[in-house]
């Protein structure tokens, strides 16, 4: 039985309920209401983005429910993407940034995943400058605070 | 018409520029309500770049940078103390910390805290703020002439407990590990913590233990200096409700309730404990309990007052008895450890061909793992667990998925190799023994005498259908001597996905062939780890052949040849195809003490396409994270 979503831009979507109860979110309006053909509003959700997001969960609407491993170590990988699902993020920041957003607002976990993991990649293994220019961001540190930030830093390794 | 041309060029770049600030504005604020999932996929180091980058930036993620601290004291403790939430310490006790954590960590949530040679004078002064009686007057003279934050009244329990770290209400977890002296007064101290101040309300886990005792294998231990009465652990209980994990290791519990050790009759009108504080409840909402039970006793007071417990863990030094009480009393565990450090053991072969004697010496031992059909993990610590015990196990317990056997206990090989082929959902085995082949797998029956003695070691079983006779089978009689002529190797159904083991033994090429080709049968293994491997080269995981060239030549091998060549020879049915070996390898550790080149390791890298830590010889551990890089893996430590 199909389900209807409409964005935040008044763009209908017509998904099939599988899919749409990828989104726990959507899921639980559905149990909510039972039975009816009411679209499902989403109005943090423009049409663009919930395109992207309707196309992921079309390629994971058979995926089994996540179980976490008790044995991963608990600051969680981040280069056990998909190959599909990289090339599914390959957007720009902006939409990158939206589809987050969308993955959290709906309670998508594993595009959530995903999309967290997408931003931490990006920043993973990069200088202070380095991140100030893959995001904008203008350095407003006196030489002093840097310094002490700095030598902060220096106990920590990588635990 | 320049003019106006002008102007809405300047207002498109205008317009961009606004567009491109909201971009970033909306950037950080997505990040801001995003970055604790983020920073769970990134290192601390990536997190104090985040740090770097700007104010906000600063203030966002610094409360990430200091959220857990492991292992290692941070100079600038005092200045973030109050964002760290999971905190574990090990140290000396005169170190500064331990008074940091007093007066400035205010916030956690998690505090694990190990102090060897922590004295009760210092423990007095760190933890609990009381100070004697020259510091108190050192300590009056410093008033006098300036304040200090870090100033605690004598002996005035209530000013220092609203600041000392060690009692926040925020607490979940604690967990200490004190010389004995030391755990003989905390215990109390928290105690009268909780009754006179009330802080402490969340916690949920607490484990108090002592660090003094050092191990030995088969010897007496050192006598444990701290006990604690029945009556005590039932009061602290009574105090914390809440707790669904009470842990006070090795603290041997004496039983100084009525003389009656019947669990019910301590609730009677004449009973002789006093009311309230340390009379037992009718139910404790535990799910996991670790205690050293001075007698039986102990134990059942204990367990038949907490329906929910899952997971228990004994330290046994005295009742032998009580292991046939807990299957009686706590059918549904899931996780069991026990402890024999120090208990005199009876020794018996573990091999042995009187079946008969064996199943009468441990039926307790047989009857406790039929008890617990629910069992998933078991960790055995200075146990003997032979043949039939092992079979108890992997036919009493279906689910079992961890089975944990430390340096000090015995295990029957026939039994271990028992659990291998019948355990369906065994995923986790440490064994920290020394193995020979036999655990491996069945050699070639023939001139090679060193087959014959294989054979003979893993041959023998039981029947399922009489499993305490002790009929003794061999391979033959079981239909698998044709199959053994040919170097069957029947598979094991346990679908490991981690296996530690102490020392692999390997004598020759042909057990090294036996070797690769059971591990090529574990295609869903993730971890494999041999501290000592001795003589597994390279052959242990590819074919002779093969490893030749790669050793010889360094060609390289793309993985299409690789899985070719690892297809075994027609003569060999019991060894399916299986493409799919090493296919999740994430961990090798192998401590085998050969100098393989950097291109043999290389190639060996490229046949396990998950591999993202390595260490081929305890000593190269740098040069294998290098060669990963290398290859674009991401090591992991």
């Amino acid at each position: 039985m199909p389900v209807i979503l409409v964005s935040s831009d008044s763009q209908e979507f017509k998904v099939d309920k599988e899919v749409a109860e990828r989104s726990i979110l959507i899921k639980n309006m559905l149990e909510d209401v039972g039975e009816s053909d009411s679209p499902i509003p989403l109005p943090n959700v423009t049409a663009t983005v919930l395109t992207k997001v309707i196309e992921y969960c079309e390629h994971h609407r058979n995926d089994p429910v996540q179980v976490p491993d008790e044995t991963d170590d608990p600051r969680k990988r981040s280069n056990d993407i998909e190959e599909w699902d990289m090339k599914f993020m390959q957007v720009d920041q902006e939409m990158l940034f939206e589809i987050i957003l969308a993955a959290n607002y709906l309670d998508i976990k594993p595009l959530l995943d995903v999309g967290c993991k997408t931003v931490a990649n990006i920043i993973k293994g990069k200088t202070p400058e380095e991140i100030r220019k893959a995001f904008n961001i203008v350095n407003d540190f006196t030489p002093e605070e840097e310094a002490q930030i700095k030598k902060e830093n220096e106990w920590a390794e990588d635990r | 018409m320049d003019d106006t041309r002008q102007r809405h060029q300047q207002h498109q770049q205008q317009q961009q520029q606004n567009r491109n600030q909201d971009l970033a504005d909306r950037r950080e604020l997505v990040l801001q309500e995003l970055r604790d999932h983020v920073a769970s996929h990134m290192s601390r180091q990536d997190i104090g770049a985040c740090r770097f980058v700007s104010r906000q930036w600063f203030a966002d993620w610094n409360p990430l940078y200091w959220r857990e601290i492991r292992g290692i004291w941070p100079p600038a403790l005092n200045r973030h103390a109050k964002f760290i939430r999971e905190l574990e310490v090990r140290g000396r006790s005169s170190d500064k910390p331990i008074s940091v954590i007093r007066d400035h960590c205010h916030n956690l949530r998690s505090l694990k805290l190990a102090a060897r040679k922590m004295t009760a004078a210092e423990c007095k002064q760190h933890i609990m703020g009381l100070q004697g009686q020259e510091q108190e007057q050192e300590q009056e003279q410093r008033d006098q002439n300036q304040s200090t934050r870090n100033l605690l009244p004598i002996d005035k329990m209530d000013t220092p407990l609203k600041l000392n770290g060690f009692c926040s209400n925020t607490l979940r977890l604690l967990e200490l590990l004190l010389p004995p002296e030391v755990c003989d007064i905390v215990f109390p101290w928290l105690l009268c913590v909780k009754k006179t101040s009330g802080q402490l309300q969340n916690l949920r886990s607490f484990c108090l233990g002592e660090t003094s005792i050092t191990y030995t294998c088969m010897s007496q231990p050192e006598p444990a200096h701290c006990t604690l009465m029945l009556s005590q652990v039932f009061e602290f209980l009574n105090r914390f409700p809440s707790l669904t994990t009470f842990s006070t290791c090795d603290l041997e519990i004496i039983d100084d309730l009525a003389a009656n050790s019947a669990p019910n009759a301590l609730l009677s009108p004449t009973s002789s404990i006093s009311i309230s504080d340390q009379e037992p409840r009718d139910t404790y909402r535990l799910d996991a309990l670790e205690i050293s039970p001075q007698r039986v006793s102990v134990l059942d007071h204990l367990v038949t007052r907490m329906p929910h417990l899952q997971s228990l863990e004994v330290y046994l030094t005295g009742d032998i008895d009580l292991i046939s009480h807990i299957p009686r009393h706590c059918p549904q565990l899931t996780s069991l450890a026990l402890d024999m450090y120090g208990y005199n053991r009876t020794v018996t072969c573990l091999e042995s061909d009187d079946l008969s004697r064996q199943a009468a010496v441990y039926h307790d031992w047989i009857q406790l793992f039929r008890g617990l059909s629910r069992l998933k993990t078991f960790y055995a610590r200075c146990l003997m667990l032979p043949e039939l015990v092992l079979k108890s196990m992997a036919e009493s317990c279906p689910d079992l998925q961890e089975f944990l056997a430390d340096g000090d206990t015995e295990t029957s090989v026939v039994g271990v190799v028992f659990l291998l082929r019948k355990c369906r959902a065994l995923k986790r085995l440490t064994l920290l023994q020394s193995y020979g082949i036999e655990l491996f797998g069945y050699g070639n029956r023939g001139s090679d005498t060193s087959g014959d003695v294989l054979i003979t070691a893993i041959g023998a079983t039981i029947t399922t259908e009489t499993p305490f006779n002790g009929h003794l089978r061999t391979p033959t009689e079981e239909g698998h001597g044709a199959e053994s002529d040919q170097g069957f190797m029947e598979p094991w159904v346990a679908p490991l996905e981690h296996l530690m083991l102490d020392s692999v033994r390997i004598k020759n090429d042909k057990e090294l062939d036996i070797f690769r080709r059971r591990l090529h049968q574990l295609t869903l293994l993730k971890s494999l780890r041999i501290e000592y491997a001795y003589d597994i080269t390279i052959r242990g995981f590819v074919e002779p052949e093969h490893e030749n060239r790669i050793v010889e030549t360094g060609l390289t091998i793309d993985l299409q040849d690789i899985n070719t060549v690892l297809k075994p020879p027609s003569t060999r049915p019991d060894d399916a195809f299986n493409p799919g070996c090493f296919q999740h390898l994430e961990v090798l550790v192998l401590g085998c003490r050969i100098n393989h080149s950097e291109d043999a390791l290389s190639q060996l890298i490229d046949v396990m396409p998950r591999l993202r830590s390595m260490d081929f010889d305890c000593q190269r551990g740098c040069e294998c994270e290098r060669i990963l890089r290398a290859k674009g893996r991401t090591p992991s430590p």
